[in-house]
C-alpha cells in the first residue's frame, strides 16, 4: 500500500486516495505527518477543512496548540466525522519499530437518511414532496435544508410565521419534522421607510400582491424584483415581524394578527448606467448600453435610452416615462423615439418610430396584466429582394399581456406558470388614419411541474401562437406593406427545426402563421447543472387572413440546458419536416442547431 | 423462758443438723448425684433417641473448699426438637476439672482435663421460635461474676474432635469441624473450620498455651476462602489474670470489595484489656482504576490508570461511651505517589461514624510529570493546558482544627489552588470552602469560593473564513441509545425519586479585574474578561464582564465596549448588552446590543449621525448608499433585512465589516443568510448553504461586483416576446 502524502494536510485537502496496486480493496491516506491515517473499505474521501485541521493535528506556528495529543486528535476526529454522517468510525493504533503510534481510521458506513415524517402539517403540505433529501447524507447540513425548505414552503401557502423542530435517528434515518405552522396571514400593504423624495405610492407599482390577499411569500420576492429591475432603486427589501412570534399555535379571533410588513428601500444614484452583452446562434453577437434616469419627479417618472446592437437588429430607443397621477401609480404615458434597422434573411428595413403608448398595469391575486394602447409615427425604409419602400405610417398599437406571477418570477429558471400576450397595430400610410393592414398576434406559454417535488424536476411546456394580418395587399416583394408586417415562422422562438424565419412562404411571408411546440425538461436532477429536454414543434402558414392552409411544418427534437450559475446556456438540435408539399419545399427539411445564452422555452 | 429456750434450742439444733447436712452433701455429692438422676437430667436436656448405657460422676474432695470432678458419659444419641438443637451420636464424653470456692457463689477453675468429647457427625437445628413479647428478657448470664480461672491453671488430656458439624439456621446451612487437643497445657491445639456451601472456609488454628505465669501464648491461623480471601497469623499470649489477649503478626485480604486487589495489615498489633486496641501499619493494591472522559465513546488508546498502591497506618482504639462502646480510630495514608499525583490523609474519628479530624490532600507538584505520565492514553491531558508547568493542589480538612460538632456531625474545610503557567498561558486560582453534614448526614452543605488570579488561553488561530469547527455534536441527529436514555431521564426528571440526602450549596467564582485574558491573533493585545458568578443550589447568579478591547482583521479594526451578561436571581432571562464600536474612514459606527425579551436586540448608531441603510452601507462598503454599486447596494439590503430579522448575530456583522465583501444575500422565506467574500489570490469564497439556492429565482443574478446577469422580457415586432439574458455592467450616479 503506497500512501498518497505524508504532509500535513491544509484546508480543503481531499483524503480521497486511490490505491491501484494489487487491487486492494482498501485506500487509505495519511494526515498529520504520520500521525493519523485513515483507511477507507470503498474508494471515498473525506474533506477536513484548515480549522479541523488545526484540532486534529496542532498548529506547530501556535506553542499552545502544537501538541496535540493523540486521544485529543481521536476525540476531534470523531465529532468532525459525526458532522459528516459518519456516526460509526472504527479507530485501532499502529505501533512501528521506533515506537512511534500511528491512529488508523476507518470512517465506516456514511449514514443516510431514508425517510422524512413530517408532524403536524396544514392540509395540502403533503402535496408536494421534497426532492433530494433520501438517500442524502444524514448530516446538519441536509436538516438545515430540509429546515429550509420546509419553511419556504409554509410560507408558499400562506403561513408567514411557522416554524420547523426536526430532529434524526442516526440508525434508522428517519428524519421526522415537527411542524408548527401558526396561522395563515393576510397580505398588508407594507410601510415605507424612506421613499427617497419621490411619493410612497409610486412603490405600488411594483407589488405584486393585494391587500387583504392570501399571504404567498414568493410574492413578496416578486415585488421587490421589479423594483429593482426597473432601477427605480437599487434595493427593495420588505419585512415583517411576526406578531404571535414564530410556530405560534394561537389562532385568529375576531381580529387577526398583522404582520406589519415594511418596506425598505435603498434608492441609489438617480441615473444608471448599463452596458450588457450577450450572444445566441441567431444574434451573434448582442450589446446593449442603457442609460437610464429614473425618479424624475415624485411621480416615479424615468427617461430610458438605450442602443441594442447585433448583426440582426440594431435600435436606438428614447423612452419617457411620464407617469400622471399620484394615486393611480401603474399608469403611464409613454413617449418613445425608436431608430430600428433589421437585417433580416428576407428583408432589410430600418425605421423611425415616434409613439405615445399609454400603459397601464394591474396586479391581481395571481397574475399580472399589462395593457397599453397609443398611436405611432413611423418612417421605414425597406428592401425585400431588392426593391425598396420607403413610406411614412401612422399606426395605432394595442397590447395586452397576462402574465403569472409564477412565470414572471421564474423567468431565469422556468418552471411553471403562464403567459398570455395579444398585440395589435393598426396601420395607415401617411399622416392620416385610414388602416391598410392590422397586424393582430396572439401567443401563450404554459409551463406546469409534471411531478409535484421540490425542487421541480419534469417541467412540461406548450407554447402556441397564431398571427395573421388583415390587409388586402399580397405578401411578395412588391407589396405596400413593409415586409416586417407579413407573418413568418422559423427559428428558436416557434419553429426550432428551422432557421430564424425561415419558413416564409417563398416570399416575404404569408398573411396567417400558426404554431405550436411542446417541450419536457428533465430539471435539477443530473450533473453539471444539465438539464436534458425533448420537444416537438409543428406550424403552418397561410394565405389568407385567419387561415392556415398549405405545408404543415414539423421539428422533433432534443436540447441541452446548462443551468450555470452565469445564466442559463441552451442549444437544440432539430430536423425539420414539411408535409402535403411540393419538391421545392422539401428543401427545408434538414437539421437545425440553435445556441443560445439566456433564453428559455 | 423456758419455752424459749425450747425454741431456740430447736432452731440451733437444726441449722447445726442443716450444716452439717450440707456438709456432708458437700463431701459426698455423689448422693445426689446417683447414676439415675444424671441420665434423667441428660435425658430432660437433650432428646435422646439412645440414651447412655453409663454415666459416672466422680467427686473427689481435695481439701475444704477444692473439688474435683470427673464425668463421663458413654455413647448416646440425640434428636431436634423443640426443647433440643441438637442432633446426633457422641462416644464416650469425659470432662474432669477441678475448681476451689473462693466466694459464696463465686469458684476458681483450677485445672480441666481430662475433656474427651468425641462424635460422630452432628446437626445443630437452632429453635425458630420467637420469645413472647410480653416476657421480659432474662438478664444476660455473666460468668466472670461467678467464675474466674486460677493463676496456676493446667489443662491436661483435653481431645475434642466434632469432625462434622452441620448447622442449618432459616434455611442456610453451613459445616463445621474442631480438633481441639490438649496432652499438657504447653501442647495446646485448636484446628477449626467453618464453610458454607457457596465457598466461603474459615480456618482457625491456634497453638501452644501455657498458663504457668498467668500468661499463655499462643498462634492463631486462619484462612477464608470465597470469592474473595482472607488469611491471617497472630501471634502473642493470653494474660489470665484480667484476663487480656495480645496478638502481633499480619492479615492479608484479597478482593474484599470488588476494586480492592490486596489489603495487607502488617505489624498488627491487637490488643484487648477489658477493651480492643488495634494498631497496624496496612498496604493496599486497588484494582488499577482507569481514568475515561465521562460519556465519551471508549477511545482506542489504553486506559490511563490511576493509583495502584497506598500504604499508612491504622490504629483503633476501643472507649466507654456512656453506657456503650465506640472505637476511637486514627488513619495515616501515605504520601503516596501515582503519576505524578502526590496523596496523603490523615483521617480521625469514631465508629459509629464521626469524623473528628480529616486532612487529605492530593498534590501536584510538578504538572508536566502528569501530563508525561498521560501521555498515550485514553485521558492524556489535552491541547493547549498540556504544555504548562507547574502545581496543583487539593486539600480537604486541615492538620489543625477538630472538624467535628458532634457524632456524624461535621464540618470540612476544602481548598484546591493551581498554579500552572506555560510561555502563553496561565491557570493561577485559588479556592476554599467548607463541606458540612448535618442532620446526621442527611444533609451536606456546601460553601466556599474560587478566586482566578490569572486564567490567560490561547484559542487556535482559526481562520474565519474557513468553515466553522463544531465540537459540539447537532443535539438533532441523535442514536436509539441515547433517544431511549432522554425519555428515561425525562421521565425521571418529571417524578424525581424522594432524595434521602438534601445536598445545598453556594459556590462563588470570581476573578480579580480582568483576571481571564482570551489570546488569539485577532485580539489586540487580548480579550480580558472579569468574572464574578455564584453558583447555587437556589438559583445561580453573576456578571461576565469583557473589558475593552481591539479586534483586528485584515488591517481593520473594531472595539469591544461594555460587554457584559448578568444573571440575577427570580429573572427568567439573563440580561446582556454591549457595544462594539468600528471606526471607518469618516465614521465611527457603534454596533449595540441589547438583551429584550430573551433575545438579541442590535441598533445601529454612527458618529456623526447616519441612516441605518448608511451605516450598514458603510459597515460592509465604506461608502454611503449613494455612493455603491446596485449590487452593494443589494447586498446592504440583504443585510438590514437580515438584522431585522435576527439572522445576524453582533460579531457576524464585524467580521462582514472586517472582510472583503462582494456580496451578501439574505433569504427571508428560508431565513438563511449567505456571503460571498473576496480572496486574497482573486477568488471568492460563498458562506451559508443557499447561495445558489437563493439566487435561481433571482431575475438578476449577481456574478460580482459591478456585474449581473439579467434576464431580459420584452417584445419585438415579429417574435412577440423575446427573453434573452445579458451579462451587464453597471453604474449608477
Amino acid at each position: 500500500m503506497v500512501s498518497k502524502s505524508n504532509a500535513v494536510r491544509s484546508a480543503g485537502v481531499g483524503i480521497a486516495m486511490i490505491l491501484a496496486a494489487g487491487g486492494c480493496a482498501t485506500n487509505h491516506d495519511q494526515i498529520c505527518g504520520e500521525r493519523v491515517r485513515f483507511e477507507y473499505k470503498k474508494d471515498h474521501g473525506i474533506d477536513f477543512n484548515r480549522n479541523e485541521m488545526l484540532l486534529v493535528c496542532g498548529d506547530p506556528k501556535t506553542e499552545s496548540w502544537k501538541l496535540i495529543p493523540l486521544s485529543q486528535s481521536e476525540f476531534s476526529l470523531r465529532q468532525f466525522l459525526r458532522n459528516r454522517a459518519y456516526f460509526d468510525p472504527q479507530f485501532s493504533l499502529e505501533k512501528d519499530s521506533s515506537g512511534d503510534e500511528t491512529l488508523v481510521v476507518d470512517p465506516g458506513r456514511i449514514a443516510r437518511s431514508t425517510r422524512i415524517d413530517f408532524v403536524g402539517t396544514p392540509a395540502g403540505f403533503d402535496r408536494v414532496r421534497f426532492r433530494n433529501v433520501i438517500g442524502e447524507p444524514l448530516n446538519s447540513d441536509l436538516l438545515d435544508r430540509i429546515q429550509a425548505d420546509t419553511i419556504a414552503r409554509l410560507k408558499l401557502m400562506g403561513y408567514a410565521c411557522p416554524d420547523v423542530d426536526l430532529s434524526a435517528i442516526q440508525e434508522t434515518g428517519v428524519i421526522t419534522a415537527t411542524v408548527r405552522s401558526g396561522p395563515k396571514y393576510v397580505f398588508e400593504n407594507p410601510k415605507l421607510k424612506d421613499a427617497f423624495g419621490i411619493y410612497p405610492e409610486v412603490y405600488t407599482r411594483f407589488q405584486a400582491f393585494r391587500e387583504g390577499q392570501e399571504f404567498t411569500y414568493p410574492w413578496i420576492q416578486l415585488t421587490q424584483s421589479r423594483a429593482e429591475l426597473d432601477g427605480i432603486v437599487v434595493s427593495s427589501q420588505i419585512s415583517y415581524q411576526c406578531p404571535l412570534g414564530e410556530g405560534s399555535t394561537h389562532e385568529f379571533t375576531s381580529t387577526p394578527a398583522h404582520l406589519e410588513p415594511e418596506q425598505q428601500v435603498i434608492g441609489g444614484a438617480p441615473r444608471l448606467l448599463t452596458i450588457g452583452a450577450g450572444a445566441s446562434t441567431e444574434e451573434i453577437p448582442i450589446f446593449q448600453i442603457k442609460w437610464k434616469s429614473v425618479r424624475l419627479d415624485q411621480f416615479g417618472s424615468s427617461l430610458l435610452a438605450s442602443v441594442y446592437l447585433s448583426h440582426r437588429n440594431q435600435k436606438a430607443q428614447f423612452t419617457y416615462s411620464d407617469y400622471l397621477f399620484r394615486y393611480v401609480p401603474r399608469l403611464s404615458l409613454n413617449p418613445t423615439f425608436t431608430f430600428e434597422h433589421r437585417n433580416e434573411p428576407i428583408y432589410e428595413s430600418s425605421e423611425f418610430q415616434v409613439s405615445t403608448p399609454l400603459i397601464y398595469k394591474a396586479d391581481y391575486d395571481t397574475f399580472a396584466l399589462t395593457t397599453s394602447l397609443g398611436p405611432a409615427l413611423s418612417r421605414v425604409y425597406s428592401t425585400t429582394y431588392g426593391i425598396d419602400l420607403a413610406d411614412t405610417y401612422l399606426s395605432l398599437i394595442a397590447d395586452l399581456s397576462l402574465m403569472s406571477h409564477e412565470y414572471e418570477l421564474y423567468q431565469a429558471d422556468p418552471r411553471s406558470g403562464t403567459l398570455l400576450t395579444l398585440n395589435a397595430e393598426s396601420l395607415s400610410p401617411g399622416t392620416s388614419f385610414h388602416p391598410i393592414a392590422t397586424d393582430i398576434k396572439f401567443r401563450g406559454t404554459h409551463l406546469f411541474k409534471l411531478n409535484d417535488v421540490e425542487p421541480h424536476q419534469w417541467v412540461f411546456g406548450l407554447r402556441y401562437g397564431f398571427s395573421t394580418t388583415v390587409t388586402s395587399a399580397k405578401p411578395e416583394a412588391a407589396s405596400i406593406l413593409p415586409a416586417q408586417y407579413y407573418q413568418v415562422l422559423g427559428g428558436d422562438n416557434d419553429l426550432r427545426g428551422f432557421g430564424r424565419y425561415e419558413l416564409n412562404n417563398g416570399t416575404i411571408g404569408a398573411l396567417s402563421s400558426g404554431f405550436m411546440g411542446t417541450e419536457i425538461r428533465y430539471a435539477k436532477s443530473l450533473p453539471v447543472w444539465m438539464e436534458p429536454f425533448a420537444f416537438f414543434d409543428v406550424g403552418a402558414l397561410g394565405q389568407n387572413v385567419f387561415a392556415l392552409n398549405g405545408a404543415l411544418y414539423a421539428s422533433p427534437g432534443l436540447g441541452l440546458r446548462l443551468s450555470t450559475s452565469f445564466g442559463a446556456v441552451r442549444t437544440t438540435f432539430a430536423h425539420g419536416y414539411v408535409t402535403n408539399t411540393d419538391s421545392a419545399r422539401q428543401e427545408l427539411s434538414h437539421f437545425q442547431f440553435f445556441l443560445s445564452f439566456g433564453k428559455e422555452f | 423462758m423456758k419455752t424459749a429456750k425450747i425454741i431456740l434450742l430447736s432452731i440451733g439444733g437444726l441449722v447445726v443438723l442443716a450444716v452439717g447436712a450440707a456438709v456432708a452433701v458437700w463431701f459426698n455429692l455423689e448422693w445426689i448425684a446417683t447414676e439415675p438422676r444424671l441420665k434423667d437430667a441428660l435425658a430432660q436436656a437433650l432428646t435422646l433417641t439412645q440414651p447412655p448405657e453409663h454415666v459416672s460422676l466422680s467427686i473427689d474432695n481435695r481439701g475444704w473448699r477444692v473439688k474435683h470432678i470427673d464425668l463421663k458419659i458413654s455413647r448416646f444419641c440425640t434428636a431436634v426438637s423443640d426443647s433440643s438443637p441438637l442432633q446426633g451420636c457422641f462416644n464416650d464424653v469425659e470432662a474432669a476439672f477441678s475448681f476451689k470456692v473462693t466466694g459464696i457463689i463465686h469458684f476458681e477453675l483450677l485445672d480441666v482435663g481430662p475433656l474427651i468429647v468425641k462424635s460422630e457427625d452432628i446437626k445443630i437445628i437452632p429453635p425458630t421460635k420467637k420469645p413472647k413479647p410480653d416476657k421480659k428478657p432474662a438478664e444476660p448470664f455473666e460468668l466472670g461474676k461467678y467464675l474466674s480461672i486460677a493463676k496456676n491453671f493446667k489443662v491436661s488430656g483435653v481431645d475434642v474432635q466434632l469432625p462434622k458439624t452441620t448447622i442449618e439456621n432459616a434455611g442456610k446451612i453451613s459445616t463445621a469441624s474442631l480438633t481441639l487437643t490438649a496432652p499438657t497445657s504447653d501442647l495446646f491445639k485448636l484446628v477449626g473450620t467453618y464453610s458454607i456451601p457457596k465457598g466461603i472456609q474459615a480456618r482457625v488454628n491456634i497453638e501452644g498455651m501455657s498458663y504457668e505465669s498467668g500468661a499463655t501464648p499462643l498462634t492463631l491461623q486462619f484462612e477464608v476462602k470465597d470469592s474473595w480471601r482472607a488469611t491471617g497469623v497472630l501471634k502473642g499470649q493470653i494474660a489470665w489474670a484480667g484476663p487480656s489477649l495480645s496478638l502481633d503478626g499480619s492479615l492479608q485480604g484479597k478482593h474484599l470489595v470488588p476494586w480492592l486487589e490486596t489489603i495487607e495489615f502488617g505489624a498488627l498489633s491487637i490488643h484487648w484489656d477489658k477493651t480492643l486496641t488495634v494498631n497496624s501499619k496496612f498496604g493496599v493494591n486497588i484494582v488499577p482504576q482507569e481514568i475515561e472522559p465521562k460519556g465519551q465513546i471508549k477511545s482506542v488508546l489504553p486506559p490511563a490508570t490511576l493509583l495502584a498502591k497506598f500504604d499508612g497506618t491504622v490504629d483503633i482504639k476501643e472507649v466507654p461511651f456512656q453506657d456503650k462502646t465506640k472505637y476511637l480510630f486514627h488513619v495515616i495514608l501515605g504520601p503516596n505517589q501515582t503519576r505524578g499525583i502526590i496523596l496523603h490523609a490523615d483521617v480521625e474519628g469514631e465508629l459509629p461514624l464521626a469524623l473528628k479530624r480529616a486532612d487529605i490532600e492530593a498534590r501536584v507538584p510538578d504538572f508536566q510529570k502528569v501530563v508525561k505520565s498521560l501521555k498515550g492514553t485514553s485521558a492524556a491531558i489535552p491541547a493547549p493546558f498540556n504544555v504548562m508547568t507547574g502545581q496543583i493542589d487539593l486539600r480537604i480538612g486541615s492538620s489543625a482544627g477538630a472538624v467535628a460538632a458532634d457524632r456524624i456531625n461535621f464540618k470540612i474545610p476544602v481548598a484546591f489552588n493551581t498554579d500552572l503557567r506555560s510561555t502563553e498561558q496561565t491557570l493561577i486560582l485559588t479556592s476554599s470552602g467548607t463541606v458540612e453534614s448535618l442532620q446526621q448526614g442527611k444533609e451536606f452543605k456546601i460553601d466556599g469560593g474560587t478566586e482566578i488570579k490569572s486564567f490567560k488561553f490561547t484559542l487556535p488561530n482559526f481562520d474565519p473564513l474557513q468553515s466553522n469547527v463544531s465540537l459540539k455534536r447537532d443535539s438533532r441527529i441523535q442514536s436509539e441509545v441515547a433517544i431511549a436514555k432522554a425519555q428515561i431521564k425525562k421521565e425521571v426528571k418529571a417524578n424525581p425519586p424522594p432524595s434521602k440526602t438534601k445536598v445545598s450549596y453556594r459556590w462563588k467564582i470570581s476573578t480579580i479585574p480582568s483576571g481571564i485574558r482570551i489570546f488569539h491573533p485577532f485580539f489586540d493585545p487580548y480579550a480580558p474578561m472579569t468574572f464574578n458568578w455564584m453558583l447555587a443550589s437556589d438559583g445561580n447568579e453573576g456578571k461576565l464582564t469583557i473589558e475593552p478591547f481591539d479586534i483586528q482583521y485584515l488591517n481593520r479594526t473594531a472595539k469591544v465596549h461594555n460587554f457584559f451578561y448578568q444573571l440575577t436571581p427570580g429573572e427568567k432571562n439573563a440580561h446582556f448588552e454591549g457595544r462594539l464600536v468600528i471606526p471607518k474612514t469618516e465614521y465611527t459606527i457603534f454596533l449595540d446590543v441589547v438583551e429584550l425579551g430573551g433575545k438579541a436586540k442590535l441598533t445601529l448608531e454612527s458618529s456623526p449621525p447616519l441612516s441605518e441603510d448608511d451605516i450598514v452601507s458603510v459597515l460592509l462598503f465604506n461608502q454611503t448608499t449613494a455612493e455603491l454599486t446596485p449590487d452593494e447596494s443589494s447586498s446592504v439590503a440583504n443585510t438590514q433585512s437580515a438584522i431585522t430579522n435576527r439572522a445576524l448575530g453582533l460579531f457576524s456583522i464585524w467580521a462582514l465589516s472586517s472582510t472583503p465583501i462582494e456580496a451578501v444575500n439574505y433569504n427571508p422565506a428560508s431565513r438563511v443568510y449567505s456571503a460571498r467574500v473576496k480572496l486574497a489570490n482573486g477568488l471568492t469564497a460563498t458562506f451559508g448553504t443557499d447561495w445558489e439556492t437563493s439566487q435561481e429565482v433571482a431575475l438578476r443574478k449577481r456574478l460580482g461586483s459591478n456585474f449581473v446577469l439579467s434576464t431580459i422580457f420584452e417584445t419585438d415586432k415579429n417574435n412577440t416576446e423575446s427573453k434573452k439574458a445579458l451579462i451587464e455592467w453597471f453604474k449608477r450616479f
